[in-house]
Order: structure tokens, then C-alpha cells, then sequence
């Protein structure tokens, strides 16, 4: 990965004579780092289903550990905590984080190793096909964030007037990143090494298609 | 320390320099936030003597405070479980604060816990019942903790009742009695809550005899039919409980067994219990008889009773008992022709009786002779090989006194209990001396190097001591605690009747140190255990939502979220509830009367001390619903009104809101 740029940067500079030999060089080199390449983005996609991809800690007096909640794709961790914050939110008439994203948490599990093996496949595919079958893990990590802010502002957004706390707590969004304060909790949230682990594989996808079309191009 | 310093009340900053030098340096952690609070008192000694001038405290004071005193948000170093007393109860305490963590319901009805309100407790209490009838206090007398390989394991406490010969067994996963037996031998129990080394068995001794099995005979059949009996509990530790059926007993002559203890190590497979009233005095003041106190202390010398309970479960498992009220019991002829029990006397009137750490000696305490005797236990062996004794008149063989004693050292007056710590002292709790001894234990063989080291003075009238461990074969030693009856002058008074007072002593230098008096505003906590506190390991919540904490599982009446409500069959009516901050699910009930009601309540809180209670006017009913437990209460809806019910404990903002209405139409 870090050695595959290095011979098309110096192939810019290198004289116009030796340039062909440099780019079928750098070229055969690639059709062999290719297949490895998506299949290590895909085994990262695939581990970090395993991994947090994002965390929340809630501090008030009386929680001196703090509330801790792990976000996976497909569950929140641990139960206790996660029931704790839910028992909390009903006083200002959130909804439950049970109830929020449970498409994405029941599909991820079996829609992450599809994405994982599109990208694989991609190496057999050809043009428009190949681009889209690894689109999808390139944009996986930004429709991901979105998604969790979309889910973030509807809580914060969608509070029962009902609520026994109604009146003290305005519309709000939760911090998707960094720190924030509702009511006597401050709120810590950051992305975890499930989340990161996605991005790497995103830019080794993206990584492959750029410098795979670069190749291309220099070969025509 | 010397006593000049003692004497001077007033004390320059030199004197606290000097005196609380240890406990200074036990306290530097607490320099950085001392010195945040008050930035221009400078250094931590200048703080020390500041106070210790303004309050007019020696620097013996200073070193007591300093050791005792347990900042906010840090922990005790052990843990004390005190008989409740006369409470039925047992309590829980810190050391070295000294601070109240908690009061276990036992034996009586503790309604913050819901003890003998909900279904399940109930049925624990019952079995406590004498007769059928239920017994709502008890005589709490000795706590003993489980033992693995003769060493506290942290996993149970067991409690006896001496007023009705009762048991409880509570499980230290959540402090909570989990079982009551009553003993169907015997009426009143007091070598009672002593375990063997694997806590194989329960040790529970007679105190006065009785006819055996509660039954009835006039006092003119004392000799005849009065008896005594040793009983030995099997515990299943695996269920948590006592096992009844495999339980037994050795009838005893009608003496009045006192303290026992197990063997341990060189001695496991033996007990050991003192015997007073070999008399068989039974009073009779105005019929022209002597008071028992003077009858029953006439003879120089009672029996140590010897007994070996590995070969009497033996003889127990090889069906030689006789079944009285449930329960074996194997009469005394066959433990006598089955080599089961021995006396040794004993000079007059002893209370405790305490086996060494290694096992090898039993320490007698005189109670009315100001020396502790030791016997050693391969002498008793040697003794009872030779076969040369005699026998009381009820055919007890009883070894030569010389032949099993080992020393005797004068300690004081009123040599009660004895206990042991990490140095190779022994100390022993003087009741009319007010005193604590710290003696030496001695070499086999050399009588001369058992010998008294040291007193302290407490206030007042000590009955039992307990040092950290101080009965296993591993005592941490470092504290003390004199449990003493009277307080008189040590507390702000608060009318005739006054606290008893647990001194807390530090046993861990050359002389021994009282660091602090600790009230207990209840009857007679009699005896206390000091455990290490990293080896009690309790939940904070339940594993699961729905525990029953009886049978510690999930319970069959378990409600989950989404399945609350009320179900009618007949008369009885059901109720499906659960309990979460802050509202009850379903919190409109409403029943006919004469209806029966059976409610089952979960909490489906599962964080730490998000408790709630569950109390209902005008039925008597208050249980606690601890995070993720399950509990039922049932009741028959006799009385037709509107009954609020709400939860009792603090447990949110709106807590108040948390309630409910149960309707009971009348029938008319």
C-alpha cells in the first residue's frame, strides 16, 4: 500500500524513455496488489462488526462510574447501562435507544459482509460494474455517521410533550462527537475501532479504485 | 506511649508530633485535600496539633482518630457481622470506622428489607416456628462464618437463637437469610453457630436441659429425663441450607453446656464444649432451695466435654440414632460404647472454651477462676488410649484432669473468651476485671512460657472479644473488638436504658491501644466475626431481572416489561406487576372483597441502588423490590376501601408519583 505510489511518482519525473517500462512495472505490480488489497478492506469490514463503532459516556453525580454505552452495528452494550439511559430519557420523553436504528441493527450484520464480498468481487468485474460494486464500503462510513445523526436529532427532536420533564428540556441534538451537557449529565461520545477499522477499509477501496483508473489511464 | 502523656490533657505541638507520628504517616495521603481546604494551615502536623489543641485531645486521641477515621468514598479493611441481640437481627459493621453498613433481617420481621412481609421471607421466618407458633424475636447469640480448610471463605453466615434453640443461615451474596431451622431436641441453645473446618457441620449446643423434644416431666425427673444434647447441622453448600434429614444429635447428661468450638487442623474431627451445672442445681428460692447462681457453683470443678463428630456421623450414617421429632439423635450409652464422647474437668463454672490456631491446645476460660487452662489435645488422646477413667453417674468416662492439662495462666478476674491473632498471642476478655489479657502461647512441654504480657482496660463488663480471624487457623490479628454490656459514662446519655459498647482495640503494636467506642442502641449484640474485606464479595444488583433471592434463581413469578397485568380465576386474583422509576405497571387494581390476591412484583431496574419498596395501606404490607428482584405478597382483600399503594423508598425525582390505587369493592 504505502509502496505501490512510489514508482508512478517517480515515474513523473523520470525520463520519457523509461517511463513505458515504469508504468508496465508498476502496472504488473498492481494486477498483484489488488486482489489482496480488497480482501484486506473486506476482512476490516467484516472484524469490525465485532467492534464498537461508537461511545457514550454519561457523567452525573450520582453515576461516579459514569454510564457507559458501546454502539455496534447490531447492538448496544451493556444491557444495564443501555436500560439505565433509556430509564432516564423517558423522564424527558425520548425514545427509547432500543427503539432507535432497529432496521440497521437487525440488517447490518448480513448487509456488512455483502458489502465485504461486492468489493472482492469487483476485482472479476469490469467498468461500470466494478465501480459499483465498491462504491458502497467507500461511502459505508459517511452513510453510517449519517445515519447515527439522523437517529441522534429525531430523539432529540421528537420528545413527548407528555414527558414528566417536559417542560424543563428544549429540543436538542445529542453530541454525535465530543462533549455536551443535558440536564445534570455531561455527555462524552466518540467513534471507536469498529468505526475506524470501516474508514481504513473505505480508503484502501478508494485507494484501489483511484490508483486502479490512474494505472488505467497511463496504460491507454 | 507513656502514661505522662496520657495524663497530660493538654498537649503542646511537640507532644502530637511524637505521639501521632505513626499516624501521621498513615494519613499523608489525606495531606494534598487537607491542605486544598485550608491552604494556609501548612503542613499536616501543624493541622493535627491546631485541632488537637481546640478540641483538648492527648496524642493518644490524635494516633486513635487517625487510625480510625475512613475518608469519604474509601472502604473498611473488614467487615463486622454482630449479633443483633435481642433485635433477632445481625448487624454489619465497618472496621476501622466503626460505621453501621447494615442490619440483616433474621429472626424477627424487618420491614425495610420486606423480612416476614413478602410470601417468600414468610416461609423463611416460619421456619423458626416453635410448635406452630411463631416466634417474632430471637436471642441472637453467635455469628459464625463459613469456613474452608479452617479459614473464613466469605460465602455464608450462620446466627443462632439461644431463646428458642434456632438457626439462620444467610447467604453473603446478598446479605439475606435464606433459612431458619429450629432445633427439635433442644429448647434453648448457646454453644451454638460454631463451624466445623469445611463447614461440614453447624455446631449447636443445649444450654439448660430439658426434657428432649419440648416435652413435659416435673423437675423431681431432672436426673432421669432432663437432658442435653449436641447437635450437629449438616450444611449443603452447594443449595445454601441446612440439611435437616442428614442432621443429628448426641444426647448429653443434663448438665448445661456453655461455649463450644471445632478442632481444627491437628484436632479437626473434635469439638469441644464447657459444661457448668454439673450440679444439676434447679433452684427453688422459695421452696427453701439455694438460687442456681449458688447451687450451680458449688463443685470446684465442671467437664469439658469431648466429642468426636466424624466418628458420630458415622455411627449416625450407620442408622445407631434414635428419631425424635424428625431428627436423629444417638443416646448416650451408644456414644459412649462407640467411643464418641469424654469429659475432662475443668475448674469451676467455665465460659469459653477456644481452640489455637494450630490446633493443638484448647484454652478453657475460668469465668469464676481468674486462670485460663490449657489442655492439649495429643495429651487427650494419650489420655483416652490408656483407657485408665472414670465415668460420671450417666456413664461419661471422664479423663484425669492432670494427664490433658498443659498450663495455666492467671490472667484476671472473669476470664470469659479467648481468641487469637498473628503473633502467637492469645487474649482473653476479663469480665470482672474490665480488662483485656494478651498472654503468650507457650511451647509443649514448658509450662513456664505461658504467661501474661499485657491488659488494657474496657468500659464495661466485656463479654466476648473477636480479633480479625482470631478463631481460624490463620487470625489476621492488627484489631480487637470488646464487646462490652455496660457503657455507663461513655455516651451522651439517652435515658435508663443505655447502648452496649464495641471498643475497638489495635492490637498490632507492643502495647495494646483503644481507638474508638462504638454505641450499639440494641440488647445484647453478644458476639461478632471479623472478616478480611476483600474476601466478601457480594453483588451489587441481581445477576438477573426477575431473582427470586430465596431460592436464588430466576423466579417462576418472574413478570417481564410488556407482560404486567391482572388475571381473575375464581376468587383469586392474580396481579402481574412491575416496578421501574417511577411508576407501577399496572397501578389500578381493583378486586371485590374477600377476594385472595396473590402480587407478584419484578423490578426491572438493573442499576445499582435504583431500589424501590412497595408499601400498602391499611394490609400491613412493605416489601423491598431490589433491583432486578421478583417477590410476591399475598392477601386476602378483606377489608372493602381505597387503598393507595406507593413505593417506599426514595428512589427518583418523582417518587412521589410512584403509586398506585387498589380498589376493594364491598361485597354488598
Amino acid at each position: 500500500m504505502v509502496a505501490t505510489p512510489q514508482p508512478s511518482a517517480a515515474a513523473s519525473s523520470a525520463a520519457p524513455a523509461r517511463r513505458a517500462s515504469a508504468i508496465s512495472l508498476a502496472r504488473l505490480r498492481w494486477r498483484h496488489l489488488e486482489l489482496p488489497l480488497l480482501s484486506l478492506a473486506a476482512a476490516l469490514l467484516i472484524v469490525s462488526i465485532a467492534l464498537p463503532y461508537w461511545h457514550l459516556t454519561l457523567h452525573a453525580p450520582q453515576y461516579p462510574q459514569g454510564l457507559t454505552i458501546d454502539v455496534y452495528v447490531y447492538k448496544m452494550e451493556p444491557l444495564r447501562n443501555v436500560r439505565e439511559v433509556d430509564n432516564l430519557n423517558h423522564y424527558i420523553g425520548m425514545i427509547p435507544l432500543t427503539d432507535a436504528a432497529t432496521i440497521e441493527r437487525k440488517i447490518s450484520r448480513f448487509a456488512i459482509p455483502v458489502l465485504a464480498a461486492m468489493a472482492i468481487a469487483s476485482f472479476w468485474l469490469r467498468g461500470r460494474w466494478r465501480t459499483l460494486a465498491r462504491v458502497p464500503m467507500v461511502i459505508y462510513p459517511v452513510v453510517f455517521v449519517a445515519d447515527l445523526f439522523a437517529w441522534l436529532y429525531y430523539a432529540g427532536h421528537s420528545l413527548d410533550p407528555h414527558a414528566p420533564l417536559s417542560s424543563s428540556i428544549k429540543e436538542f441534538t445529542p453530541r454525535l462527537y465530543g462533549t455536551g451537557i443535558i440536564g445534570q449529565f455531561s455527555t462524552k461520545a466518540s467513534f471507536e475501532p469498529g468505526f475506524w477499522l470501516a474508514v481504513a477499509a473505505a480508503v484502501i477501496v478508494l485507494v484501489v479504485m483511484l490508483l486502479g483508473r490512474r494505472s488505467r489511464d497511463a496504460a491507454r | 506511649m507513656g502514661s505522662d502523656e496520657v495524663t497530660s490533657r493538654k498537649v503542646n505541638r511537640r507532644a502530637v508530633l511524637i505521639g501521632s507520628a505513626a499516624g501521621v504517616a498513615g494519613a499523608a495521603v489525606a495531606a494534598p485535600l487537607i491542605g486544598r481546604r485550608d491552604a494556609a494551615a501548612g503542613p499536616i502536623e501543624d493541622i493535627a496539633g491546631q485541632i488537637a489543641n481546640e478540641r483538648g485531645l492527648t496524642p493518644e486521641d490524635v494516633r486513635a482518630a487517625l487510625k480510625t477515621y475512613v475518608p469519604s468514598g474509601r472502604y473498611d479493611e473488614y467487615y463486622i457481622f454482630a449479633s443483633g441481640g435481642h433485635s433477632g437481627q445481625v448487624l454489619v459493621l465497618g472496621v476501622p470506622s466503626m460505621r453501621l453498613l447494615k442490619v440483616i433481617g433474621v429472626f424477627t420481621p424487618e420491614p425495610w428489607q420486606g423480612h416476614g412481609f413478602s410470601d417468600e421471607s414468610k416461609r423463611v421466618l416460619e421456619g423458626g416456628n416453635v410448635n406452630g407458633k411463631q416466634i417474632t424475636w430471637a436471642d441472637t447469640h453467635h455469628p459464625a462464618l463459613s469456613e474452608t480448610n479452617g479459614e473464613y471463605d466469605g460465602q455464608f453466615l450462620f446466627i443462632t437463637d439461644k431463646a428458642n434453640a434456632r438457626l439462620a443461615v444467610i447467604d453473603l451474596r446478598d446479605f439475606e437469610t435464606k433459612q431458619i431451622v429450629k432445633n427439635p431436641h433442644i429448647i434453648s441453645n448457646h454453644g451454638g453457630g460454631f463451624v466445623t473446618p469445611n463447614t461440614e457441620y453447624i455446631i449447636d449446643g443445649s444450654q439448660y436441659a430439658t426434657p428432649v423434644g419440648w416435652s413435659y416431666a416435673p423437675l423431681s425427673e431432672y436426673k432421669n429425663v432432663y437432658r442435653g444434647a449436641m447437635t450437629f447441622w449438616k450444611f449443603d453448600r452447594e443449595a445454601g441450607r441446612v440439611v435437616p434429614d442428614q442432621s443429628f444429635s448426641v444426647e448429653l447428661p443434663p448438665y448445661w453446656q456453655d461455649l463450644a468450638d471445632s478442632g481444627k487442623l491437628v484436632s479437626d474431627g473434635w469439638m469441644f464444649s464447657n459444661s457448668f451445672n454439673t450440679e444439676m442445681a434447679t433452684g427453688g428460692i422459695l421452696e427453701g432451695q439455694p438460687p442456681v447462681e449458688a447451687a450451680a457453683s458449688m463443685r470446684d470443678m465442671d467437664y469439658l466435654t469431648l466429642i468426636n463428630w466424624r466418628k458420630a456421623a458415622e455411627v449416625f450414617a450407620a442408622g445407631k440414632g434414635e428419631e425424635i421429632n424428625g431428627m436423629v439423635r444417638i443416646p448416650l450409652s451408644v456414644a459412649v460404647a462407640e467411643g464418641l464422647i469424654y469429659q475432662v474437668p475443668e475448674p469451676k463454672s467455665p465460659h469459653g472454651v477456644d481452640v489455637t490456631p494450630d490446633g493443638k491446645f484448647i484454652v478453657v476460660a475460668g469465668k469464676l477462676d481468674p486462670h485460663v487452662t490449657i489442655y492439649n489435645f495429643d495429651k487427650i488422646q494419650q489420655a483416652i488410649a490408656a483407657g485408665n477413667f472414670e465415668t460420671d453417674e450417666f456413664g461419661v468416662p471422664i479423663l484425669p484432669f492432670e494427664a490433658c492439662v498443659e498450663a495455666q495462666v492467671e490472667v484476671g478476674l472473669g476470664p470469659l473468651h479467648t481468641q487469637f491473632d498473628d503473633k502467637g498471642y492469645a487474649y482473653t476478655s476479663l469480665f470482672l476485671d474490665s480488662a483485656i489479657a494478651r498472654w503468650k502461647i507457650g511451647n509443649e512441654g514448658d509450662p513456664g512460657s505461658w504467661q501474661l504480657v499485657d491488659k488494657i482496660p474496657v468500659q464495661y463488663n466485656v463479654g466476648h472479644l473477636s480479633v480479625a480471624e482470631g478463631d481460624t487457623v490463620a487470625p489476621k490479628g492488627k484489631y480487637l473488638i470488646a464487646l462490652n454490656k455496660w457503657a455507663i459514662d461513655r455516651f451522651a446519655p439517652v435515658g435508663p436504658l443505655h447502648p452496649q459498647n464495641f471498643q475497638l482495640i489495635d492490637i498490632s503494636g507492643d502495647t495494646m491501644q483503644l481507638l474508638y467506642d462504638g454505641p450499639i442502641g440494641l440488647g445484647e449484640p453478644h458476639y461478632v466475626q471479623v472478616i478480611s474485606a476483600d474476601k466478601v464479595k457480594p453483588w451489587v444488583t441481581y445477576p438477573e431481572v426477575g431473582w427470586d433471592p430465596i431460592s436464588q434463581a430466576k423466579s417462576p413469578h418472574a413478570v417481564a416489561p410488556g407482560s404486567e397485568g391482572i388475571v381473575r380465576d375464581g376468587k383469586k386474583v392474580t396481579i402481574n406487576m412491575t416496578s421501574v422509576r417511577s411508576h407501577f405497571t399496572p397501578d389500578i387494581i381493583e378486586v371485590e372483597q374477600g377476594d385472595e390476591i396473590v402480587w407478584n412484583i419484578t423490578s426491572i431496574e438493573m442499576a445499582q441502588d435504583a431500589t424501590h419498596g412497595f408499601a400498602l395501606a391499611g394490609y400491613n404490607i412493605n416489601v423491598s423490590i431490589e433491583p432486578g428482584e421478583a417477590t410476591t405478597v399475598s392477601f386476602v382483600a378483606d377489608t372493602p376501601g381505597v387503598y393507595p399503594f406507593y413505593c417506599a423508598e426514595f428512589c427518583s425525582a418523582l417518587h412521589l408519583e410512584m403509586m398506585g390505587y387498589f380498589l376493594v369493592k364491598p361485597t354488598q
